[in-house]
């Protein structure tokens, strides 16, 4: 089965190949520039693992994060240079970030 | 006896002699009186005696006739008569009445002389006593006389003081030997002069400049003293608020560390007041007084001409001048002073310029390392400021950095067959990883103020990070930089300072060789089990020698104006001070070198 992944970021070229890089056949990502659609689509279906930016169009990602399901994987994305620590987060990933490196650790993950 | 020789007595005596009715009318007069008189006796018989008389003397002739009229004798009786030559003589009459003739009969001196003494001694006296502080004493200084002064002064009255000795206004202030000396050169029969301080009989002290003689009798023997006082109270009083208020001066003036000076434009000899000594640490001797040309070598050699010219345009121009200079000791001591000077005219000409000195390094010290703090806290808020414009601009950088990292991987990942475009995009994504760590150095500048914080740096680190920062400085200068280190030498102390100095050294290595033909620095890091050693070597020619011994001062610089501050060494001087290190330029060196030196960090 493959891994569920979702990507929120107000970015859309961001999102696009973040998408294109990492969809596989063991890797299904979903892609939100809209903070509340993924907060949504989390309620709905819940993800294996869900990488959240942290600075969004109208609000920040440790808000979105508070608000989906503890038993879902987050991992920040950021392009801020100072941030406090979130413990809702389990990793934080600056930007930019190598896809390589991310489609490594999901495909860990996936095994 | 016969007539005849009682009348020879009487026209032969050389004392005046002459026989005058009660009615005041000469009757007969010897030789002697007419020569005094200068009237022949012819024209004296039969004249009134009243005739002859100064008029201020009628009236107690006249009462002396009527005392004579009444039987009575009269002696030592002193009159003045009117000489044929229009001067007076003093006669002093003896006299007595004739009982069988019932004239009187007198003789008389010629005391004219004598009286014209005793009268200037009379008039001398009464000026002593009017001015004087007078007091006689016996031969064992018992007082047996005082004027009015004495009393007024002493607060004693005339009754209290005869009788007593000069013990009663002793004031305790002289040692014995004061006195004991004076004794002995009185009773040598010498006199003796001298000031005493008396008390008097309220307990208050006065003054009194004395001169003690001996009075000595007939057969030289002492049978008293005379002592003539004048009172001084004023004079010493003035004199002891006087120097009261020039011990005040001079303790402000010490404290404030201010000397005075005065020139003689003439003489061209200096007046100094102590503290001014004391400031120019120059010894001071009895009556010494330093000329101009001492005075102007105490500054140190670049401050003399100014000093030099400020004084002659003084003299010359009456042109007052205040200035700041280093002052150079005879014990080889350098320091601020500040030093005024203004001229003085008599009769319209510069006959002295004077002025004060003033310690004032504390102050310039103080001023200089305010300085150098404010411009290290400008320095430290400008780097501050980078990092909070890096940290708010980051995210706007490194998103569409992760675009085209992001396109970049993805093209690698679809497959480039050509390896030229594989290269190409290899350089893409290198080009976003240069400018994230870029990003990511400008973030380590924003700190909080105040924050400093010190732990183990790798020495190699910093200096890469510091030439990555002055990439872009070195390239417009086409300055090559080399530096290979393997070395993980590690000191403690803050990152951004230590990088800082790293920074300004290399800055200033660009900016010492851009315009020289050959243009390089090379850095190397030495390490041993005591010392980290980071020599900074540009292609520069070194440093003059006179330059040298100013480069590490603060807002000294060699650069143009407009393109350094002056403070780039000294800052790095007092960063490297703070973390227990140090730096000294090489002057061995055939190129222009700095050698820093750390101690290695041992280890929490």
């Amino acid at each position: 089965m493959a891994l569920l992944v979702y990507y929120l970021d107000d970015e859309q070229a961001l999102c696009d190949v973040f998408k294109d890089f990492i969809t596989s056949d063991d890797i299904d990502v979903i892609t939100f520039v809209d903070s509340a659609q993924a907060i949504k689509q989390c309620a709905q279906k819940k993800p294996d693992i869900m990488f959240i930016d942290y600075r969004l169009s109208d609000t920040t990602g440790n808000l979105v994060a508070n608000v989906i399901d503890d038993d879902i994987e987050k991992i920040l994305v950021s392009g801020e240079l100072n941030l406090p620590h979130f413990s809702v987060f389990s990793q934080v990933i600056s930007k930019p970030y190598s896809l390589v490196a991310i489609s490594q650790m999901l495909a860990e993950k996936h095994t | 006896m016969p007539y005849s020789s009682y009348k020879r007595f009487f026209d032969q005596s050389r004392d005046l002699l002459c026989i005058v009715s009660l009615d005041g009318y000469f009757i007969d007069v010897n030789e002697a009186l007419t020569r005094v008189l200068g009237h022949p006796k012819s024209a004296l018989i039969g004249k009134s005696i009243r005739d002859l008389i100064a008029s201020q003397d009628i009236e107690k002739t006249l009462q002396e006739f009527k005392r004579v009229k009444k039987g009575e004798s009269s002696t030592h009786f002193e009159n003045r008569f009117n000489t044929s030559n229009g001067e007076y003589v003093t006669l002093s009459w003896s006299t007595s009445t004739d009982p069988e003739s019932g004239h009187i009969i007198a003789s008389a001196r010629d005391v004219t002389e004598q009286s014209s003494q005793a009268r200037k001694i009379q008039q001398i006296e009464a000026a002593l006593n009017k001015t004087f502080i007078l007091a006689e004493t016996d031969a064992k200084g018992v007082i047996t006389r005082v004027n009015q002064n004495f009393c007024d002064i002493s607060g004693y009255n005339r009754e209290e003081l005869i009788g007593q000795t000069h013990r009663l206004i002793n004031s305790g202030i002289h040692p014995k030997t004061f006195f004991s000396e004076m004794w002995r050169t009185i009773s040598q029969k010498k006199i003796w002069a001298g000031d005493i301080t008396n008390r008097n009989k309220n307990g208050e002290l006065y003054y009194v400049k004395t001169t003690v003689a001996p009075v000595l009798n007939y057969e030289g023997e002492i049978q008293g003293f005379m002592a003539i006082r004048q009172d001084i109270s004023d004079q010493i009083r003035h004199k002891i608020t006087l120097a009261k208020t020039l011990d005040i001066l001079n303790e402000t003036s010490s404290s404030a560390k201010i000397g005075g000076w005065e020139l003689d434009v003439k003489t061209q000899v200096l007046t100094w007041t102590d503290e001014t000594f004391r400031i120019l640490e120059v010894e001071k001797h009895d009556g010494y007084h330093p000329m101009l040309d001492e005075g102007l070598s105490l500054f140190t050699p670049e401050h003399t001409p100014i000093i030099e010219t400020a004084v002659k345009r003084c003299i010359e121009q009456g042109e007052p001048y205040a200035l700041e200079l280093m002052a150079q000791t005879p014990k080889g001591n350098q320091f601020w002073v500040y030093t005024n000077g203004k001229a003085n005219y008599v009769d319209g000409e510069i006959k002295t310029i004077s002025g004060t000195i003033q310690d004032i390094n504390d102050r310039k010290v103080a001023e200089k390392k305010f300085n150098l703090e404010k411009q290290k806290s400008i320095q430290s808020s400008k780097l501050a400021s980078l990092g909070e414009l890096a940290a708010s601009m980051a995210h706007e950088i490194n998103n569409p950095l992760g675009i085209i990292s992001g396109y970049s991987e993805l093209l690698l990942h679809n497959g480039l067959e050509s390896p030229e475009s594989r290269s190409k995009v290899d350089v893409i994504l290198k080009s976003c990883k240069r400018i994230s760590h870029i990003v990511n150095n400008l973030k380590r500048f924003s700190r909080e103020e105040g924050e400093r914080k010190q732990g183990p740096i790798v020495l190699s680190h910093v200096i890469n990070e510091a030439i990555m920062l002055t990439q872009p400085k070195l390239k417009r200068c086409m300055v090559q930089l080399t530096f290979q280190s393997e070395s993980n030498a590690t000191i403690l102390g803050n990152n951004i300072e230590i990088e800082q100095v790293f920074l300004n050294l290399i800055n200033n290595a660009a900016d010492a060789v851009k315009d020289l033909p050959v243009r390089w620095v090379n850095i190397e890091l030495n390490e041993s089990p005591t010392q980290v050693e980071v020599r900074i070597t540009d292609s520069g020619n070194g440093i003059a020698k006179d330059v040298v011994k100013n480069i590490f001062s603060p807002f000294y610089t060699t650069k143009k104006v407009g393109e350094g501050t002056g403070l780039g060494l000294s800052v790095v001087v007092d960063m490297l001070k703070d973390h227990d290190a140090a730096i000294e330029y090489d002057a061995q060196c055939a190129n222009t070198s700095f050698v820093l030196r750390f101690k290695p960090y041992q280890g929490a």
